[in-house]
């Protein structure tokens, strides 16, 4: 295993790991193809080159670097708003690249057939039409006014009614969703979900959580994204490529796939070839 | 992807594929979804839905139709697209369809080819009765190298062997063992046997610490 030599992905911030476990002993893990150790005081270094990495803390997470990240970390406004509920969740491992993992995220129209009963029901599959774009003031993906029928929206709901999401996509490796809050309306549930890429097909996700929801426990929540992400990790680890392929023509869009495009064309732009079918050539 | 050779392969003992079944194989490295209709009839594709790659070999069949897991897009038995449950009321345009191959039928066994096949399949006349499908971790030569020369180990001498094209025929221990060869990589066999004539449950089971036996020795390299 060696470090991608892919300037767009090491120029990036990763999340590499949870403050709140703070080891006594160091940990070893790897990011882009590289062994890296996080020493107990959040210090991090390559075991390749014994190099210190760039790293900075935020929500919670330690977030490292090997190169020089053009700017500073995103906001999350929702972050900062103190009555909320924070719900840090654990990390998963995925055999799969984590922009997979990211496009899934963004991806309604699998709710009916992967979260059956959850997220989702037949035959309520449509996917109505949504808007989705590049800001290029903030240089992020965003898919606005999603609607999708879902007949158990979060822990707390029963029954079913039409949920209204927002997707945000600050950066090539963590997405977002806000959704509408069913107690209170004029507010939204904020869900982060941060991937370590590890290797091209190979990845850790953690997902945050800043609720308005208060109503069920942290078990509860915690148990609801761990049955989601178990589901989606059937696909993920078993889509053809593994990698993600930027080209246009290589897997067929429709309209539902809006974000997906965005998100893509955003990638291509961008030239990240890590985790994508440009970073198998360059490897081969 | 590549495709599967063209030559007819054996990828399955045909009862192991139930109709309205899916499922997945690896043929000369090449991932093929096989499926059954629920009239019974085989299918072929490229184990990748056209959609975002999902293998289709995960979905379920509906009918005439194969269902991707991911996104339930359902395709036709010839592969074309006929449903988009995210637009329920879309045309689906003809552009739509999936990479499909041969499947058919035959001695027993399900077999795969690229394009329409090339060669005949075979057509052994008698009965058989399946006996498994075993998966092995070394390359198909060796492995038929042994199974000629010494059949499974411990059921006595093997009266007489030879290949007839894809299969591999022995006699041992008062049986006719037919023997489909497939190649699942340059370094993966799989042997789908069968048995010819009726042959008993009972009989049939008693064979299995044999073969279990025969893929212990051929991945050891003994
Ligand atoms: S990947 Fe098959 S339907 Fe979407
Ligand atoms: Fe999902």
């Amino acid at each position: 295993m060696t470090r991608t030599d892919d300037p767009v992905a090491l120029n990036e911030w990763y999340a590499v790991a949870s403050l709140d476990e703070p080891g006594a002993a160091p940990q070893t893990t790897r990011l882009l193809g590289e062994d890296i150790e996080i020493g107990p005081g959040g210090g991090v270094r390559s075991l390749a080159t014994g190099e210190a990495l760039r790293t900075c803390e935020k929500w919670g997470l330690l977030f490292a670097s090997f190169g020089r990240p053009p700017r500073a970390l995103f906001d999350i406004a929702e972050a900062r708003e103190t009555d909320r509920r924070f719900v840090p969740c654990g990390w998963i491992t995925l055999r799969a690249s984590g922009l997979r993992v990211v496009e899934n995220f963004l991806d309604m129209a699998h709710f009916p057939f992967i979260h059956t009963g959850i997220l989702g029901t037949e035959p309520h599959t449509e996917v109505p039409q949504y808007a989705s774009e590049i800001r290029r003031d903030v240089d992020e993906v965003w898919a606005t006014n999603c609607t999708f029928f879902q007949s158990q929206i979060a822990a707390t709901e029963t029954g079913g009614d039409f949920v209204h999401l927002t997707y945000r996509v600050p950066a090539p490796f963590v997405v977002m969703l806000y959704r509408v809050c069913p107690s209170a309306p004029d507010r939204l549930d904020a869900i982060a979900l941060f991937l370590q890429p590890m290797e091209e097909t190979l990845c850790r996700a953690i997902p945050l959580m800043w609720l308005v929801d208060t109503s069920s426990t942290h078990a509860e929540l915690l148990r609801f994204e761990q049955v989601i992400f178990m589901q989606d990790r059937i696909v993920v680890e078993n889509q053809r490529p593994l990698r993600l392929p930027l080209e246009p023509r290589h897997e067929i869009p429709t309209r539902a796939d809006g974000s997906s495009v965005a998100y893509r064309r955003w990638l291509k732009e961008k030239g990240l070839r890590f985790g994508t079918t440009a970073g198998a050539e360059a490897a081969a | 992807m590549p495709p599967p050779p063209v030559a007819w392969t054996p990828v399955a003992l045909a009862a192991d594929l139930q109709p309205g079944a899916a499922a997945g194989v690896v043929v000369d490295g090449a991932e093929v979804a096989i499926w059954r209709d629920t009239a019974g009839t085989p299918h072929a594709w490229e184990d990748r839905c056209p959609h975002r790659g999902m293998k289709l070999s995960f979905g379920f069949v509906r009918g005439e139709r194969l269902a991707c897991l991911y996104h339930g897009w359902e395709y036709d038995g010839g592969g074309q697209c006929r449903y988009i449950p995210a637009h329920p009321d879309l045309d689906v345009p003809a552009s739509i369809c999936v990479n499909r191959y041969s499947a058919a039928d035959a001695a027993g066994l399900l077999w795969v080819a690229s394009g329409t096949g090339s060669g005949d399949l075979p057509d052994p006349g008698d009965p058989l009765s399946p006996l498994r499908s075993l998966f092995i971790d070394a390359p198909l030569g060796e492995v038929l190298n042994r199974l000629a020369a010494d059949g499974l180990p411990g059921l006595g001498p093997v009266v007489e062997s030879a290949e007839d094209g894809p299969l591999l025929n022995f006699d041992q221990a008062g049986h006719r063992f037919v023997v489909g060869r497939h190649p699942t990589g340059p370094s993966g066999t799989a042997l789908h046997i069968l048995l010819k004539g009726e042959v008993s449950a009972e009989a049939r089971a008693a064979m299995i610490p044999a073969t279990a036996e025969l893929r212990r020795l051929a991945e050891a390299g003994r």
